[in-house]
């Protein structure tokens, strides 16, 4: 049953990414990856962590890709903007370049073939990612707000007119 | 944990159940919403709608002419006419997009009442069910997760429509929610911070202990601020009347469903319905204190407890307090039809600035002053 | 003391500047950049007097000798950049003058804690804290020019962070812990995926120092962005991604220099000979500074690639000899700039007449940056070419040697039309400089000058600190 869920969802989240990469349209593009992003909380909660299952769908289905959509609602961007569908060598080049790396990363960890260490009995649970996050990861968590802020204040000064 | 354990038979009863429940619910809310509108403007509401052969049947006649009065037949000629309606699609409207919009508004309304608890622990035999149709461990954050999903079903319904309202009113609808939602989940902060849990039942339970002896400990008295924060809040994801900017009807025609019509219509007007149900589900959970009534152990569903030296068994209690959290539902979702029926719109820049710069700060204000007196 | 006193010091004056620029009136904001100046004096004077060796949450954190070096040479430079910025930010943006200089504090926040990171979160989210402002600043003058500048400066860091994410990802995989310690393990017991991981982050680190084949954004972004701005980021965030690969390759990684460190000779090689070529027929100084940048990166890219403590101690002190010589020439590109409007070499013409002193001072600069006796550079180059010739690599010495005459050449074009032609009609006057950028021209000859003339503090310091790293 699980392995059944994980080969589903597994293969709709690589679908959803091809779909994104694929989509002409922006938006479709933008939805693809809300799809792809839904499937990976859904293998999250396979591997029963159902706090990062439930931040994947928050923060990323809910938070960044619909302020994606809306920038990419607000360029409207048409079908004839986008010019004609060309296939061009650097594409092709991109292709065979991630087929490559691919082939590159995959060789290795199927030799590598080891089963990861067994997951510690609070993992994916609230508490124990509070932990994580409020102990061990305590200074890259504060630089975070940091890095916030910075980033508001940036994004405030280059929406200003009057410098 | 073995996940395909985790949805035994009961789960899948109580999932329909509540699935059923919501979707009757629905359409007598929209009854329920006329009558008030009409008590707001001082008119009778529907009373036109009859049932055309039934009343004339002798005994059971007079029920229906009783009901066609009182106007609740409206609902079944409502959804009568939007099922018959044709289905409009703009001619150069993403077709896809357009008529997966509205599932998308109306899927995750329905299924965020999942981890609402709206009974206490009861005995079936030999188990011990809790009236709650998941109970998980991240609870509230799932309810968080799939309402921050709502605005896609604005967005992308105003996107596909092609039509420059339509977008108008999907760039609101998104951005409004964007906004409210950051606020709703940082109101709910402390909380969490005083019963300790995520989970909706632990914060449920954990409003059945007394303050002082005598005031129970409901989330509106440990937290009043929150509990005005997160109504404005979430009320104002609901998109309804004074946040109906997304619609506008003055301004924008009908926002982001203006090029809709038939039951893709009827679908995010039955998402709205939905929402606010969920909206005083989970509110009356949060801030006054669930399916419970005050000073009653939730403990007595199970044990059952005599009063006034007559014993009262567990499903008597438990009956109650299912009333009593139907009837806290039904108290805060006429809050907000008389809400909606008695303020005007805000302007779109008030509703950003009321978003942005007073209910935020307040709710970080809160968490940070909830933490100081947690502390000291 | 606390291993992250001056961090948190530093934190506190970018705080401290948030609240000043709350207070002063939006007439008159000058006072935000002396603020931010002197905090970030007060920080490089704290790290010579509080004691913050020792490491913090369990090894994540780090203040060993090459963390103070490069924090120091990380504070000298935003220093010395506020001061560069804070007449041209009064002029141009004087209402944003409190957001300029809490950006530029920012970005150097995450400068000084990623030469502390040795952890793969810490030093992913501390290089995000010092790009995420340098977009920002690179397009504060709001022109199309400065929006394309940040605008590239923006993809390729956005594109080069996800490949640096990726790579580190792998390398996560392999140790099963985000200790740069575990990769070590990993790597020592011979996880395949190791090799794959650090080739990527080898190139998304490339992308952000600005080597060959990644550096095609460095020209556009120098030319479009604020000038006093572009010294900054000349000197600090390339330090700083050296700063993250001695963490990863040369402190977690030295095993497996078999795989990395003929990758960096071979792309520091070529980036010495594109930049150097490319910079001779640029006419804009500030594109010809940036292509001798790329050179100059090469340069240093070779005290990592040779793996030995000698390299590593000698890029320490180019550093430093940078530090000085690039940010002082920018700032001189920037008087020029504001006087006429052009960075154009014709703009530089008859300097000598105009402003005798600012003249002397680029031409200090200029012989500097070539690798003339007896200014800073000279000691740079030298130091690096003898580290590669002790490591075995003569051919680099001598390519090397060869690229400094021609890097000699272009720069004594710009000399040439300081000192022996007349001005351009129009532009005769006397150029005007600001008290604060009189005094960050005088800092930055008296560093070239100084670390020239007395380079073995410098020199010493950066060896020890390499050699503590190394073992």
């Amino acid at each position: 049953m699980e392995l059944a869920l994980f080969v589903l969802f597994g293969t709709l989240a690589v679908l959803g990414s091809l779909g994104v990469v694929l989509s002409r349209n922006p938006v479709r593009g933008a939805l693809w990856l809300v799809g792809a992003l839904f499937c990976l909380a859904v293998l999250f909660i396979l591997t029963d962590a159902h706090l990062l299952a439930a931040l994947e769908v928050l923060v990323y289905a809910g938070a960044v890709m619909v302020l994606f959509l809306f920038v990419i609602m607000l360029l409207n961007l048409r079908e004839e903007e986008l010019g004609p569908r060309r296939f061009t060598p650097v594409k092709a080049l991109a292709v065979a370049g991630t087929v490559y790396l691919g082939w590159l990363m995959a060789v290795p960890m199927w030799k590598a073939g080891r089963v990861p260490p067994a997951a510690p009995a609070d993992y994916g649970t609230v508490e124990g990612v509070g932990m994580l996050i409020f102990k061990n990861y305590l200074l890259p968590f504060e630089m975070t707000s940091l890095l916030l802020l910075a980033a508001v204040v940036g994004a405030v000064m280059l929406a200003k007119r009057r410098m | 944990m073995n996940t395909a354990a985790a949805f035994p038979l009961a789960a899948l009863v109580k999932a329909t159940v509540v699935l059923f429940a919501i979707v009757g619910f629905s359409p007598v809310m929209t009854w329920f919403e006329r009558k008030i509108s009409a008590l707001a403007q001082d008119r009778m509401g529907p009373n036109r709608a009859r049932v055309p052969w039934l009343e004339k049947l002798p005994l059971i006649g007079g029920l229906f002419r009783f009901l066609g009065r009182i106007g609740i037949v409206h609902p079944v000629a409502d959804a009568l006419k939007m099922i018959t309606k044709e289905d409009f699609v703009p001619d150069r409207a993403d077709k896809l997009v357009h008529t997966l919009a509205p599932w998308i508004a109306l899927v995750p309304a329905f299924v965020t009442f999942a981890v609402v608890p709206f009974g206490p622990d009861i005995r079936i035999g030999a188990t011990i069910q809790h009236l709650q149709v998941a109970n998980l461990e991240v609870g509230i954050l799932y309810i968080f997760a799939l309402s921050s999903l709502a605005p896609y079903g604005a967005a992308l319904a105003g996107w596909s429509s092609n039509n420059k309202f339509s977008l108008l009113g999907a760039l609101r609808a998104s951005a409004q929610m964007i906004s409210y939602e950051v606020c709703m989940g940082a109101s709910a902060i402390g909380l969490f911070m005083i019963y300790g849990s995520l989970r909706l039942e632990q914060i449920v339970l954990g409003q059945q202990d007394l303050l002082w002896g005598i005031v129970p400990k409901w989330g509106v008295v440990v937290q009043p601020l929150a509990a005005i924060l997160f109504f404005a809040a979430a009320y104002a994801e609901t998109k309804r009347a004074p946040f109906d900017t997304p619609e506008g009807d003055s301004e924008i025609v009908a926002g982001y469903f203006t090029e809709y019509s038939g039951m893709k219509f009827g679908m995010f007007y039955t998402a709205e319905f939905v929402e606010m149900i969920v909206l005083a589900g989970l509110y009356v959970s949060l801030f006054f204190g669930g399916y419970l009534i005050p000073w009653v152990p939730a403990g007595w569903a199970l044990t059952g407890q005599a009063v006034a030296g007559v014993m009262v068994p567990g499903f008597v209690w438990a009956l109650l307090m299912l009333g009593a959290f139907l009837l806290k539902v039904a108290f805060f979702v006429f809050l907000q039809f008389q809400i909606r029926w008695t303020l005007p719109r805000f302007r779109y820049d008030q509703v950003m600035r009321l978003g942005w710069k007073i209910l935020l700060p307040l709710s970080l204000a809160n968490i940070l002053v909830t933490g100081l007196v947690m502390l000291w | 003391m606390m291993p992250l006193a001056l961090d948190i010091l530093l934190a506190c004056i970018l705080l401290l500047v948030f609240v000043v620029d709350l207070l002063l009136p939006a007439e008159d904001k000058r006072g935000i950049a002396v603020v931010a100046c002197a905090g970030a004096l007060i920080t490089l004077a704290a790290s010579f007097v509080l004691d913050v060796q020792g490491t913090a949450f369990g090894g994540a954190f780090v203040n060993d000798a090459v963390a103070l070096y490069l924090k120091r040479v990380f504070l000298a430079a935003g220093a010395l950049g506020v001061l560069i910025g804070m007449d041209h930010a009064d002029r141009f943006f004087p209402r944003r003058q409190g957001e300029y200089h809490l950006l530029v504090l920012s970005s150097l926040l995450g400068m000084t804690l990623l030469a502390s990171a040795r952890e793969l979160i810490f030093i992913v989210v501390s290089f995000e804290l010092m790009s995420m402002p340098l977009y920002v600043l690179a397009a504060m003058r709001k022109s199309e020019r400065s929006a394309e500048a940040a605008l590239k400066l923006y993809l390729v860091g956005a594109v080069s962070s996800v490949v640096t994410l990726y790579g580190l990802s792998l390398l996560f995989a392999a140790a099963g812990t985000t200790m740069l310690s575990g990769v070590t393990a990993a790597a020592k017991a011979g996880n395949p995926m190791v090799v794959p991981g650090l080739v990527i982050t080898l190139a998304g680190l490339g992308f952000k120092i600005g080597v060959v084949p990644f550096h095609m954004w460095v020209p556009d972004t120098y030319e479009g962005a604020p000038t006093p701005f572009v010294a900054f980021l000349s000197v600090a965030p390339k330090a700083a991604g050296f700063a993250a690969l001695i963490r990863i390759f040369i402190e977690a990684l030295p095993g497996q220099k078999a795989t990395w460190a003929p990758a960096v000779i071979v792309m520091c090689v070529i980036t010495m000979v594109v930049g150097n070529v490319l910079a001779i027929p640029q006419t804009s100084v500030k594109r010809l500074l940036a292509y001798s940048g790329i050179g100059q990166m090469g340069t240093m890219l070779l005290g990592i690639g040779l793996v030995t403590p000698d390299g590593l101690g000698m890029l320490l002190f180019y550093l430093v000899a940078y530090l000085f010589t690039n940010m002082g020439a920018f700032a001189v590109a920037s008087v020029i700039e504001d006087a006429s409007g052009s960075d154009h070499l014709d703009a530089f013409k008859g300097l000598s007449r105009r402003n005798p002193g600012l003249a002397m001072a680029m031409l200090l600069f200029l012989l500097s940056l070539g690798g003339i006796p007896f200014v800073a550079g000279f000691w740079a180059k030298v130091g690096v070419f003898v580290a590669a010739y002790r490591a075995g690599y003569v051919w680099i010495v001598v390519l090397g040697a060869v690229l400094a005459v021609v890097s000699v050449f272009y720069y004594m074009r710009v000399a040439r039309s300081i000192y022996m032609e007349r001005p351009v009609a129009g532009t005769e006057g006397r150029v005007p400089m600001a008290l604060s950028m009189k005094a960050a021209v005088t800092v930055a000859c008296v560093g070239v000058v100084g670390v020239g003339l007395y380079p073995a503090p410098f020199v010493e310091t950066a060896l020890a600190a390499a050699r503590a790293l190394m073992g």
